[in-house]
C-alpha cells in the first residue's frame, strides 16, 4: 500500500505541475505568438491568472457556484473581454463570421480527412518537429549556469519534496486550519469576506486538476518552492542585469531552505513578494504596463501576509533613491520580518547576498564577470549543503496512517454515508465527503449508555469508523511545564495535544469500542498497525 | 419527356404566375433542383437558361391564366392540414401523458435507485439537446426534398445528417465518459457507464424518429413509443424486473423498432421517386452552411426547455450524497407544466400554418399597399396570440384542477407548476413569433431572440437554484421566456413593417 500511495502521489505531483505550467504558459504563448515566451512574460500571466483565480473562487465559492465550468468561464473572461473591446460595435457580425469560418474549416477538413498512410506520416512529422523543439529547450537549459540553478533547486526542494511524498499528513495544525477553510470554500459554506488567497488558489487548482485539496496542500509546498526559486532568480537577474548575483542568491536560498514541508502560504507569499519587486523595478524603469502588474502582485501579498508589504515598500523606496541598494534593503527588511514569518529568512539572506554581490562586482568593474569563480564556489557550497543538517520544523499532530486511512475511507465509501469518530484533524480531511464527530464527544456521549441492554448506535449512516490510538501520538517531545489556563481548558489541547490527556482519551475510547464490538453485530477492525486501530461498525 | 416538361412548366407557373422575364424562369427552374446536366439529359436542351427561355415563351404564349394552386386556402384543405400539423406535435406529448397516467395508477412504477435516477435523467436531457440540431436539420432538408417529390434525395441527405449526428454522439459519449471519470461525475463508474449507454441509445432513437417522421403516414412514431411502453409494462409488471431493467429493455425495443420502421418508411423509395434520375448530393460544407442556423436553433430550443431541470438537479445539497437529482416536488410540478406546453405547442404550429397560408394567399391576390397588408397580418398575429393564450390558460387550469383533485401536487410542487406554466406559456407565445420568422426564412432573427433568452435561462436558473434553493431554478425559465417573447416580438414587428420585402425574401 505504501508503494502504491507513493506512485499515486508522484503521479499527482507531475500532473499538477504539468497543468499549472500549461495554464500559465498557454496565455503567454498565445499573447506573444511564440511557443517559448520569455520567462518574464510567463510570470506576468502567472500573476494575472492567480488574481483572476482568487477573485473568481472568492465570488463563486460562497455562492455555491464553484465548478469546472464556471471557473472556465471566469478564466475566459479576461481574453474574451479583450476580444469584445477590440471588436466593439461589430460583435454580432464578427462572431457570426468566426463561427461560420470554424464550421466550414471543420467541414473542409473532414472532406479531406487523411487516410491510412497519410495519417501515419502526418503523425510522424508532428512527433519529429516536437522532439526537435524539446531538444532545443533542453540544450538551452543544460548550460553550466542552467545546471547549477537546477541543482540549487534540487538541493533546496528535494528534501521538502521527499518529505511531502512520504507523509500524507499535514506538517502542523495551521495547515489543517487552512485545509478546512479550503474545503468550506469548496462546499460553499464560507461567507463572503476578505479573499483567502491560499484557500482560493488551492480550491481552483483542485477543481481543474480533480485532485483533493488535502493532497494539493502538501504538493503545493514543493511546487511553490520551485516557483519561489524561479521568481528569485528572475528578479535578481532583471534587477542587477547580471547572472552572478542570481547564482549567489540561488545558492544562498538553497543552503538555508528548510528541510521539511511548511505551509504553502509561506512559499506562495514569497513568490508574490519577489514578483512585486520585479514589477516595481520595471515600473520605476519606465514600464507603464508593469504598473498594474506591480499593483496586482502587491495586492496578493497584502491578502496573504500584509507585513511583507514592508519588503516591497522598502525596495520601492530604495529603487527611487539608491537603486544599487534596493536588493539589500529588501533583503534586510525581510530578515527583520523573519520573527513574524520565520520561514522568510532564506530569501531575506538570498536577496541581501545578491545585493552585496552586485555592489561588489559593479564596484570592482570586472572586464569579464567572474563566472567560473562563482560557479566553482557555488558547486562547493551546494556540496556542503547536501551533507549539512538543516532545520526540520514540521510539527505533526497525528500518525500518517490516520491521514491515509481517512482518505481511503473518503474514497472508497459513498459520500455522506459514513461517520468518523476521530481527533479534530480528521474533520478537515473528511470535510465534504462524510460526517465527523470529535472522539472526545463520541466517548462522552456513548459512555453513559453503552452498558444499557440492547443499546444500538444512534447514527443514521451506513458505516461508523472509530479511530483509536493503541499507542497514543505525542505532539511534543516534552510537554511544557507551564500552560496558560485558557489553553488548558481548551478541549483540543486537553484531549489531543496534551500527551496525558490524549492518552486518557484513547484509553477510554479503546474500552468503549471493545465493549461495542461485543454487542454490535457487523463490528470489525478495519485497520490495525499496532499504533492505530480503526473499528468499523456497519449500521445498515 | 412531355409529361416532365408539362410538370415543370406547371410548377413554374404556380410559383410565379406573373413571370417577369426568362431569367426569373431560369432561377425558378434551378431552385427546383434542375442542373445543366439534368436539363441536357432529360430535355435535350443545352442548359437551364435555354430551358428558362423555353418555359417563359410557353407561358407567355398561353397567357397569364389563373392556375388552381394545389392547397389553396379552402375549407377542404384547411382542417385536415391543421389537424395533421397538430397531431404531429401532439405525438410528443403522448409519452408524458402515458407516464402520468401510469404514475397515477401505479405510483411505484418508475421508482429507481436514487444513484441511477440522476444519471439517467441527465442522459435523456443531453441526448435531446445534442441531437436536437440534427433533428431540425433532417426535418428541414427532408421536407424540402419531399416537397419536390424527391424521396431518394431526402433519404440520402437525411442519412448523411444522421451519420453526422451519430458521429457527434460518439464523440460526446467518449468525451463525456472521460470527463466524467476525471471529475468523478455521478460518483461511480457504473452510473457513468449506464448514463453513457442511455445517452447513445436515446440519441440514436431521436435521429431514427426524425427520419421516420418525414414520410407519411405518421403512425410510426406513436407505434415506437407504444411498443416500448408495452415492453416496459410487461417486464415490470409480469416479470417483476426492476425499473432500471425494464427501462433498458424498453429502450432497446424502441431503438430496434425505430430502425425497422425507418427502413420500412424508405423502402422502395427508388420506385416511388419519379423525379430523381441521378443522386447528386450537395457539397457537405454547403449543406452544413445552409442548415447551420436551424441546427443551432434545434440545440438552443431543447437546451432552453431543459435548462431549469439541469440547474435544479445540480443544486442538490452535498449532504444528500447524490451527485445529481431533481427533487420529486419540483419534477412533478415542472413535468405537468411541460405537458401543458406540449399540448399547446401543436396549437402554436397550427396558428402559424394558418397565418402563413393567409399571408401567401393575400400576397398573391391582394392589391393593397404594404402598410395595410402589414396591419392585416398584425391583426392575424394578434388573434393567433390570443388563441394560444386562451388555450394555454384553459389547459393549465384543467391540469391544475385534475392534479389537485387527485392530490398529485404538494404545495411546493403547485408553486413550481404555476411558475412553470408562466414560463412555458411565455415561451409558447415567443414560439409563435419564432415560427413565423422561420417561415419567412429569417432563422438568424430567431437565434437573435433565442440565444440571449437561453443565456438568461441558464445563468439565472443556475444562480437562483444554487443561492436560493433548487426550486428557484424555474425563475430562470420565466426570465428567459420573457426575454424570448420581447426579442421575438421585435423580430416579427420588423418583418411585418415590410411584409412585401419579407415575403420576397422568403
Amino acid at each position: 500500500m505504501g508503494m502504491r500511495a507513493l506512485i499515486w502521489d508522484i503521479g499527482r505531483l507531475l500532473w499538477v505541475t504539468s497543468l499549472l505550467m500549461l495554464i500559465v504558459w498557454a496565455p503567454a504563448a498565445l499573447s506573444t505568438r511564440n511557443r517559448r515566451p520569455p520567462v518574464t512574460t510567463v510570470l506576468e500571466h502567472f500573476v494575472v491568472t492567480a488574481m483572476l483565480a482568487v477573485i473568481a473562487v472568492s465570488l463563486l465559492g460562497p455562492a455555491k457556484l464553484l465548478n469546472p465550468f464556471t471557473l472556465l468561464v471566469a478564466y475566459s473572461c479576461w481574453p474574451l473581454g479583450k476580444w469584445l473591446v477590440r471588436h466593439r460595435g461589430t460583435i454580432g457580425p464578427d462572431a457570426r463570421t468566426a463561427v461560420q469560418a470554424i464550421v466550414l474549416k471543420g467541414a473542409n477538413r473532414l472532406e479531406r480527412a487523411p487516410r491510412g498512410n497519410n495519417f501515419a506520416s502526418s503523425v510522424r512529422s508532428y512527433v519529429r518537429v516536437r522532439r526537435a523543439e524539446l531538444f532545443a529547450i533542453a540544450d538551452s537549459i543544460t548550460t553550466p549556469v542552467g545546471v547549477l540553478m537546477a541543482a540549487a533547486v534540487l538541493v533546496a526542494i528535494g528534501p521538502t519534496c521527499a518529505d511531502v511524498l512520504v507523509n500524507t499528513r499535514l506538517p502542523n495544525s495551521h495547515a489543517y486550519g487552512e485545509l478546512l477553510t479550503t474545503q468550506q470554500l469548496f462546499a460553499g459554506e464560507l461567507g463572503w469576506g476578505v479573499p483567502r488567497v491560499v484557500a482560493a488558489l488551492t480550491a481552483a487548482i483542485s477543481v481543474v486538476s480533480s485532485i483533493a485539496p488535502v493532497h494539493l496542500m502538501r504538493l503545493l509546498v514543493p511546487i511553490a518552492g520551485v516557483a519561489a526559486f524561479v521568481s528569485l532568480i528572475t528578479t535578481v537577474r532583471v534587477m542587477t542585469g547580471a547572472i552572478v548575483p542570481a547564482i549567489i542568491a540561488a545558492i544562498c536560498a538553497a543552503v538555508l531552505w528548510p528541510a521539511t514541508a511548511q505551509l504553502p502560504a509561506s512559499e506562495i507569499s514569497a513568490v508574490f513578494v519577489l514578483l512585486s519587486l520585479l514589477f516595481v523595478f520595471r515600473t520605476v524603469r519606465g514600464g507603464r504596463d508593469s504598473r498594474w502588474l506591480a499593483i496586482t502582485a502587491s495586492l496578493l501579498v497584502a491578502l496573504l501576509t500584509p507585513a511583507l508589504l514592508v519588503v516591497v515598500g522598502s525596495a520601492a523606496a530604495l529603487m527611487l533613491l539608491a537603486p544599487a541598494g534596493a536588493l539589500i534593503g529588501a533583503g534586510a527588511a525581510w530578515l527583520v520580518l523573519s520573527w513574524i514569518t520565520p520561514n522568510a529568512a532564506p530569501l531575506g539572506w538570498a536577496l541581501t547576498a545578491a545585493g552585496l554581490t552586485h555592489l561588489v562586482v559593479s564596484h570592482l568593474q570586472f572586464t569579464r564577470p567572474p563566472l567560473r569563480t562563482a560557479l566553482a564556489a557555488a558547486v562547493a557550497i551546494l556540496g556542503l549543503a547536501v551533507v549539512m543538517p538543516r532545520a526540520a520544523s514540521a510539527s505533526y499532530v497525528e500518525y500518517d496512517a490516520a491521514a491515509r486511512a481517512t482518505l481511503d475511507i473518503a474514497t472508497r465509501f459513498p459520500k455522506y454515508r459514513w461517520t468518523i469518530a476521530a481527533p479534530v484533524e480528521q474533520w478537515a480531511l473528511s470535510y465534504g465527503r462524510g460526517w465527523h464527530i470529535n472522539l472526545h464527544e463520541f466517548v462522552e456521549e456513548l459512555s453513559a449508555h453503552v452498558n444499557d441492554d440492547g443499546y444500538r448506535l444512534p447514527y443514521k449512516v451506513d458505516e461508523l469508523f472509530v479511530f483509536v490510538e493503541t499507542r497514543p501520538f505525542t505532539t511534543f517531545d516534552a510537554e511544557p511545564a507551564d500552560v496558560p489556563f485558557r489553553t488548558l481548558v481548551d478541549p483540543v489541547y486537553r484531549h489531543y495535544r496534551s500527551p496525558a490527556g490524549r492518552a486518557s482519551l484513547q484509553f477510554a475510547a479503546y474500552e468503549l469500542c471493545e465493549r461495542l464490538r461485543q454487542q454490535t453485530p457487523g463490528a470489525t477492525v478495519y485497520f490495525d498497525d499496532g499504533r492505530l486501530k480503526i473499528y468499523r461498525f456497519t449500521l445498515r | 419527356m412531355n409529361a416532365a416538361l408539362q410538370d415543370l412548366i406547371g410548377a413554374v407557373r404556380r410559383s410565379a404566375p406573373d413571370l417577369v422575364d426568362e431569367w426569373e424562369a431560369t432561377a425558378l427552374i434551378e431552385s427546383f433542383g434542375w442542373t445543366d446536366e439534368r436539363i441536357c439529359h432529360t430535355f435535350g436542351l443545352s442548359d437551364t437558361r435555354a430551358m428558362g427561355r423555353h418555359v417563359f415563351e410557353q407561358l407567355v404564349d398561353r397567357g397569364a391564366a389563373p392556375i388552381e394552386a394545389v392547397g389553396e386556402d379552402t375549407a377542404a384543405w384547411r382542417w385536415p392540414t391543421v389537424a395533421g400539423a397538430y397531431s404531429r406535435t401532439l405525438v410528443f406529448a403522448l409519452p408524458w401523458l402515458v407516464m402520468f397516467g401510469i404514475e397515477a395508477v401505479w405510483p411505484d412504477a418508475f421508482e429507481t435507485q436514487p444513484e441511477m435516477a440522476g444519471p439517467i435523467s441527465v442522459a435523456v436531457m443531453l441526448s435531446l439537446i445534442s441531437t436536437g440540431g440534427y433533428v431540425q436539420a433532417v426535418a428541414r432538408k427532408g421536407s424540402f426534398y419531399l416537397g419536390m417529390n424527391q424521396l431518394v434525395l431526402a433519404r440520402h441527405v437525411g442519412l448523411l445528417l444522421c451519420r453526422g449526428g451519430l458521429i457527434t454522439t460518439g464523440l460526446l459519449a467518449t468525451g463525456g465518459l472521460l470527463a466524467g471519470q476525471y471529475f468523478d461525475i455521478f460518483g461511480s463508474t457504473a452510473a457513468r457507464l449506464i448514463a453513457t449507454f442511455y445517452f447513445v441509445m436515446l440519441s440514436g432513437l431521436w435521429l431514427a424518429c426524425a427520419m421516420v417522421s418525414l414520410v407519411s403516414p405518421r403512425w410510426r412514431v406513436p407505434v415506437i413509443y407504444l411498443g416500448a411502453g408495452a415492453v416496459f409494462l410487461l417486464v415490470r409488471a409480469y416479470l417483476g424486473a426492476s425499473t432500471l431493467e425494464a427501462h433498458t429493455l424498453a429502450l432497446i425495443t424502441a431503438v430496434a423498432l425505430s430502425l425497422v420502421l425507418t427502413v420500412e418508411a424508405f423502402h422502395g423509395s427508388q420506385h416511388r421517386d419519379t423525379r430523381t434520375e441521378r443522386v447528386i448530393l450537395p457539397r457537405t460544407p454547403v449543406l452544413l452552411d445552409s442548415v447551420l442556423p436551424h441546427f443551432i436553433y434545434g440545440v438552443a430550443y431543447f437546451t432552453f426547455l431543459f435548462a431549469d431541470r439541469l440547474s435544479a438537479g445540480s443544486a442538490l445539497p452535498a449532504t444528500s450524497g447524490l451527485p445529481f437529482g431533481i427533487a420529486p416536488d419540483y419534477k412533478r410540478g415542472i413535468d405537468l407544466a411541460f405537458l401543458v406546453f406540449l399540448i399547446v405547442a401543436g396549437a402554436v404550429e397550427c396558428c402559424n400554418l394558418v397565418t402563413m397560408r393567409a399571408w401567401r394567399s393575400e400576397a398573391q391576390h391582394a392589391v393593397v399597399g404594404a402598410g395595410a397588408f402589414g396591419h392585416s397580418l398584425s391583426r392575424r398575429r394578434t388573434i393567433s396570440l390570443w388563441v394560444v393564450v386562451a388555450m394555454f390558460s384553459a389547459c393549465a387550469v384543467t391540469a391544475g384542477a385534475v392534479a389537485s383533485r387527485v392530490s398529485f401536487l404538494s404545495p411546493a410542487a403547485n408553486a413550481t407548476f404555476m411558475a412553470g406554466c408562466l414560463g412555458y406559456g411565455l415561451f409558447a407565445i415567443g414560439l409563435l413569433d419564432a415560427l413565423l420568422l422561420l417561415s419567412v426564412n429569417r432563422p438568424v432573427a430567431v437565434l437573435s431572440a433565442l440565444l440571449p433568452a437561453l443565456m438568461v435561462n441558464l445563468i439565472g436558473g443556475y444562480v437562483f437554484s444554487h443561492i436560493a434553493g433548487a426550486q428557484f431554478a424555474v425563475a430562470g425559465l420565466v426570465c428567459g421566456a420573457a426575454v424570448f417573447v420581447v426579442l421575438a416580438r421585435r423580430g416579427v414587428t420588423g418583418a411585418l413593417r415590410r411584409p412585401d420585402f419579407a415575403y420576397a425574401w422568403a
